[in-house]
């Protein structure tokens, strides 16, 4: 029974896990994952463009020919600062991506990966037994590859739960969106 | 605000003092008076080191007009001094002889692709020219040379960038060496003489290797300086900031700038333009000290009466690097 309900349950998570989107997931854990350890370099670059922004408030403020040395004073202030963000800025985007990188790897091991697994290690189990005669003769590649004759095989187990799955979502879907049709329509009826 | 650091004297006796300095680059944009700075600096210098070589890459001759002598891409003694050397060198075309040489020496083909790659990149055909002087300088005994560099200053940012240089550079060779064969089996079918790739590149190859060496020193700052020349007024001060920060950039080290040409009007004068003009200059030089005194020697000089043209009249000028001037007030 848990072997059924597992690879079900496996399958499911795959599946919303796609809909929601890994990039969403991502952005959303990777917030999490800054705050706690990155905390400090966010909170520099931050203070960073603050600061450049009010420097070239007061730039723009200073006249060049009146008050030369102030406004170059400024300017190599500027600079140096720009320089400083765009180092911090590419640290940062360099630690997102091999952040990416092993978060998108530990989702597919959890996912597709456990499937995988599950699918071989218990590739003789039969995940259930269909009762003679079913679907006619033409059962026999249920039981593929390795299970026994006359059962369900994880592998066509899986599979059948993916396609009902998208299905059932595709269904939702489309409810949702008809149901999301049909009030503003009901206004311009009315008129 | 108190007087935190001590002011740095407004000479140029730092450079005559500081014995390991070979590299001295007198630089500047716009008439600024690089050319007569360059020869006081140099008839200062001769009078406390073994042998000067004055360099002047301007085309327009600037050396022979100041010294009153015809000088030519040979060093030639300035008369009147014993151990002040002067060469004139255009570098562009010092690059177009590298190439006819090659020409001759039978690169036909070869040598008229090399041209194109070589004016391709900008800036390469005057730090090739460049690199061309570096050769020919580095084998002889000169105990500091001072360079008299022209308003562009393309040629020290791309000689400054030696990463660059060896992609460009190398990049030229190894297209040479893929072509190479190609090329010597295309022209020894045609009949023209062959073989003398590999010589283009083992010069490309001992250009490079000079030019990073040459980096190298210039990055050094007890045997590089820069010595920034400007004028008292708006647009020649930014200059000379921008000019600053990019060397600082580039790392070639400079600590003095000479302000020239300015008004020194005695008490009582009452011309209008003379006073105005002294107000205005006294306002930038103030902003000037503001901003450089930390670093920098202030050197100022005066605007004379006359040219300062001719060997006497640009010995007198240069002591004035040494001593401050007064203004015969």
């Amino acid at each position: 029974m848990d072997l059924i309900l597992t690879i079900f349950l496996l399958v499911l998570l795959t599946q919303a896990i796609s809909w929601i989107g890994k990039s969403v997931l991502l952005d959303l854990v990777y917030a999490l994952y800054q705050r706690l350890f990155n905390g400090a370099k966010v909170a520099q670059q931050r203070s960073l463009k603050t600061s450049i922004l009010n420097t070239k408030k007061e730039l723009l403020e200073t006249s060049a020919q009146d008050q030369f040395a102030k406004w170059a004073k400024l300017r190599r202030k500027i600079d140096k600062e720009l320089a400083d963000l765009e180092k911090l800025n590419s640290e940062l985007g360099s630690a997102k991506t091999a952040f990416s990188i092993k978060f998108n790897t530990a989702i597919w091991i959890l996912t597709t990966g456990a499937q995988m697994v599950l699918g071989w290690w218990y590739r003789k189990t039969p995940v259930f037994y269909l009762p003679k005669g079913w679907f006619g003769p033409f059962t026999w590649w249920l039981s593929l590859p390795f299970a026994p004759a006359g059962s369900v095989s994880c592998g066509t187990w899986q599979m059948a739960c993916k396609r009902v799955i998208t299905m059932m979502e595709r269904v939702v879907r489309d409810l949702y969106a008809s149901a999301e049709e049909v009030p503003p329509q009901e206004p311009i009826k009315q008129e | 605000m108190a007087e935190e650091f001590e002011l740095l004297p407004p000479t140029l006796q730092n450079i005559l003092d500081q014995d390991s300095l070979k590299w001295i680059f007198c630089g500047g944009k716009g008439g600024v008076g690089k050319t007569t700075t360059s020869c006081s600096l140099a008839i200062q210098l001769a009078a406390c080191r073994e042998s000067v070589l004055l360099i002047s890459t301007d085309p327009a001759h600037n050396l022979s007009d100041a010294f009153g002598q015809k000088f030519s891409k040979e060093a030639t003694k300035v008369n009147g001094f014993d151990n002040l050397f002067a060469m004139e060198i255009d570098p562009t075309s010092s690059l177009q002889e590298m190439i006819e040489q090659s020409d001759q020496s039978g690169g036909g083909a070869m040598g008229g692709m090399m041209q194109d790659l070589a004016f391709a990149i900008p800036g390469v055909d005057e730090a090739m020219g460049f690199a061309e002087i570096m050769k020919h300088v580095k084998s002889m005994e000169y105990s500091v040379i001072v360079f008299d560099t022209a308003p562009t200053g393309h040629t020290l940012r791309f000689l400054s960038f030696p990463a660059v240089l060896e992609k460009a550079l190398g990049k030229i060779s190894s297209l040479g060496s893929r072509f190479g064969p190609m090329i010597s089996q295309m022209s020894s079918m045609m009949g023209a003489p062959v073989g003398d790739q590999q010589d283009m590149f083992a010069k490309l190859d001992s250009m490079r290797a000079i030019i990073t060496e040459v980096n190298n020193q210039f990055k050094d700052p007890d045997k590089t300086t820069f010595v920034c020349v400007c004028i008292s007024e708006f647009l020649s001060l930014y200059e000379t900031e921008r000019l600053v920060q990019e060397l600082t950039t580039y790392g070639i080290d400079t600590h003095n700038i000479v302000v020239n040409q300015l008004l020194f009007p005695g008490k009582e004068s009452n011309c209008q333009h003379c006073n105005v003009r002294h107000a205005m200059q006294q306002k930038y030089l103030k902003e000037a000290h503001e901003l450089y005194d930390e670093f920098f020697h202030i050197i100022q000089l005066p605007l004379l009466t006359e040219e300062v043209r001719g060997p006497e009249k640009l010995r007198d000028f240069s002591k004035m690097l040494i001593e401050p001037y007064q203004s015969p007030v």
